[in-house]
């Protein structure tokens, strides 16, 4: 009997702690408006008045929908991001999707609901997620989408030229290779538009040349454990290897234990993509482990470039619908010289260690007044 | 007082996972604003309707004693194959039943080698989840597929009174399996199976037809899955449904059913699904850094499923 009631009494307690905390905890829109329309009126009167005060940037709040936070890639984006919004009085709330379109959408209506400043979005899937950036437009909140071409009303893009970087990176290795070999290719996770697109120009660039041929291409789905294991492989597979590109340098760093545990270290030289300070110095110690050119994009970089814009969309400021986000060669200057008295002729900018390394430690001050190119 | 000791003893799991319900309700309404606008259930509700959906297979097979990890990748499959048929016909209707004879298909397969060919349940479907995946990365070539017809997207996007249909749709299949879980002769004898196979065989019990019955639902509610996801993101994605196994068993061992089979309710199950959506949804509106949410989901299914055996024993 005591038992008995002591649950009813639990179960009436719990309601009514719901109803009270509900009363509490849930805060209307639309009763949240009026006050802060009161207080703008109020203060336009003095702030006339008092124009010559200095003008403290409102605090704004991101969501940031990431496409995943485990890999090492978008632990530095996040990072770089941190950094800007420590800058510029902004916080931003990362999320993961974990690999998932349905969760992706479900985040950004999450944000949407918590009317968030601005959403910053690392596409899974630039079509499909238009329709949950559509969702926000009409909310009134901008948005961001990094690596991908998503042309909606309300979006700044912030594409990486993938394919044709990476058709680029098979043009340099070509030369290095004197428009003869064998290449390996560890590429990332099949259906990741720019993923797909790194591998597009890669098999793009490799039909370009008659005596290059691509002994292999695996997704290695930016899992550097998988890389390590693929990499086993094709050394088991291939003599004859003359060079291996990787999607992203943490897949490398792994694939390079492999190599060493074959001691088949410098017998081939290796390409990536990422512009990690580790491979960077690799390449500053005359390209250690083989390690030759990288494709600066930059984790920390990329996080930093975002969320200043996003910051920038959030305090009113109107930005072109699309900015491209290039990719900087990382090489030696004899690795240049030797690639273009080879024969790769393409008017590109390219950087030496030193420099990538002091661009990647001041991602957040490279992009602190950054202005938009002149249309 | 005594027939209401008894009701209460009796039904003490579903008492046990409402306290849990409401306790996360209260306590989520307490950590964000957000969390009770009327945006946020919508959103809530809408997030867990493949979850709410896959239960209820899930919940007949664990009771059957078996177990399904194809889904996941079988909503994936069913997408594309579904689409595919709508392509080649034209017709929308009939792309929509593509996508459930397709999941239907593999649920065929997974039943007869589980019922027939008693291969463990276990094995079977882990094999399906990389075989689906990959005949669907194989059939798209890894691409996603846009999809943009309205009647064929409906289901994830349209609404009846501003209600998501999804949500009706959740509703009336709880209502019709919830009475055959436990009204009819196809629900005492997934029970009967559950609990002793070799018994329900005596008992004259079908066990290979039923048990492929239990696993062609789980396909055919996988089609139904995956016309909604289809719909909601206007595209067949070759990743669609990753994870959604792990997360339906979670939520279904969360609601008390028991992975030994034999026992559980379908209502047990809704309630599961209820906590887990809630739990993911709380932890998307607070600003934690995604790492600890790894660590949170986790730390909150522990106590929760501590809380549920320890009244578990009390009611023993």
């Amino acid at each position: 009997m005591k038992k008995s009631l002591l649950w009813l009494v639990v179960v009436l307690l719990s309601i009514s702690m719901i109803a009270v905390f509900s009363l509490a905890g849930c805060k209307c829109k639309g009763e949240e408006a009026a006050p802060a329309e009161k207080v703008t009126e109020e203060e336009a009167a003095p702030a006339e008045e008092e124009a010559e005060e200095p003008v403290v940037e409102e605090k704004v709040v991101i969501g940031a929908a990431m496409v995943d936070v485990t890999n090492p890639f978008f632990v530095d984006v996040m990072k770089g991001g941190d950094q800007m919004a420590g800058a510029m009085n902004a916080e931003v709330i990362w999320k993961s999707s974990e690999g998932n379109l349905e969760k992706q959408i479900a985040l950004i209506e999450t944000f949407i609901e918590q009317d968030v400043d601005v959403i910053f979005i690392d596409p899974l899937d630039p079509v499909a997620v238009i329709p949950a950036i559509e969702k926000a437009y009409s909310a009134g909140i901008p948005t961001i989408t990094a690596a991908n071409l998503v042309e909606t009303p309300g979006n700044v893009s912030t594409p990486f030229p993938a394919k044709a970087a990476f058709k680029m990176l098979v043009d340099m290795v070509a030369a290095y290779l004197d428009y003869e070999g064998n290449i390996l290719y560890s590429s990332g996770i099949p259906g990741n538009w720019i993923l797909d697109q790194y591998l597009e120009g890669v098999e793009e660039g490799v039909a370009q040349y008659e005596n290059i041929v691509l002994l292999d291409e695996q997704p290695a789905k930016m899992d550097p454990a998988l890389s390590q294991r693929i990499m086993e492989g094709w050394l088991t597979a291939y003599d004859e290897i003359s060079a291996v590109i990787f999607t992203t340098d943490p897949d490398m760093y792994s694939a390079i234990e492999a190599i060493k545990n074959a001691d088949r270290i410098n017998e081939f030289p290796l390409f990536s993509q990422n512009g990690d300070v580790k491979a960077v110095e690799m390449i500053q110690n005359n390209n250690e482990n083989g390690v030759t050119i990288d494709l600066l994009s930059g984790a920390t970089r990329i996080g930093a470039f975002n969320i200043m814009l996003a910051i920038r969309l959030a305090r009113g400021e109107k930005l072109p619908d699309v900015l491209w986000f290039g990719y900087l060669p990382v090489m030696n200057q004899d690795t240049w010289d030797y690639i273009v008295e080879k024969g790769f002729d393409q008017d590109v900018e390219w950087i030496t260690p030193e420099v990538a390394l002091e661009i990647v430690a001041n991602a957040d001050s490279e992009f602190l007044n950054w202005e938009p190119p002149a249309e | 007082m005594e027939t209401l000791k008894l009701k209460i003893k009796s039904n003490l799991k579903l008492l046990a996972l409402t306290l849990i319900s409401v306790i996360l309700i209260t306590a989520s309404s307490f950590m964000s604003p957000f969390f009770l606008s009327i945006g946020n259930i919508r959103n809530l509700l809408v997030h867990a309707s493949v979850l709410a959906i896959m239960a209820i297979p899930m919940t007949f097979t664990l009771i059957s004693g078996g177990l399904d990890l194809s889904i996941g990748s079988n909503i994936a499959f069913a997408g594309v194959i579904g689409f595919l048929v709508y392509q080649f016909t034209g017709n929308p209707l009939i792309g929509m039943i593509g996508c459930l004879a397709a999941g239907g298909f593999i649920g065929i397969l997974n039943g007869i080698m589980i019922g027939y060919l008693k291969i463990n349940a276990f094995m079977v479907t882990l094999a399906f989840l990389a075989i689906v995946r990959g005949a669907t990365l194989t059939i798209t070539g890894g691409r996603t597929i846009s999809v943009v017809n309205k009647t064929f997207n409906y289901l994830g996007q349209g609404s009846i009174f501003g209600i998501p249909v999804i949500l009706i749709l959740i509703v009336v299949l709880y209502i019709i399996f919830h009475y055959v879980l436990r009204h009819s002769i196809l629900g005492r004898s997934i029970y009967a199976i559950g609990g002793n196979e070799n018994a329900a065989i005596v008992a004259g019990i079908k066990t290979k037809l039923i048990i492929l019955y239990t696993y062609i639902l789980s396909g055919m509610m996988a089609g139904l899955c995956s016309i909604f996801v289809v719909g909601r993101l206007s595209s067949a994605q070759p990743w669609a449904g990753l994870g959604v196994e792990f997360e339906t068993i979670v939520a279904v061992v969360l609601g008390g059913i028991s992975i030994a089979g034999g026992e559980g309710d379908l209502m047990e199950s809704l309630i599961g699904v209820i906590v887990l959506a809630i739990i993911l949804n709380i932890l998307g509106l607070l600003p934690i850094s995604p790492f600890y949410q790894y660590v949170a989901k986790g730390a909150i299914m522990i106590g929760a499923v501590f809380i549920y055996g320890r009244l578990k024993r009390m009611q023993e």
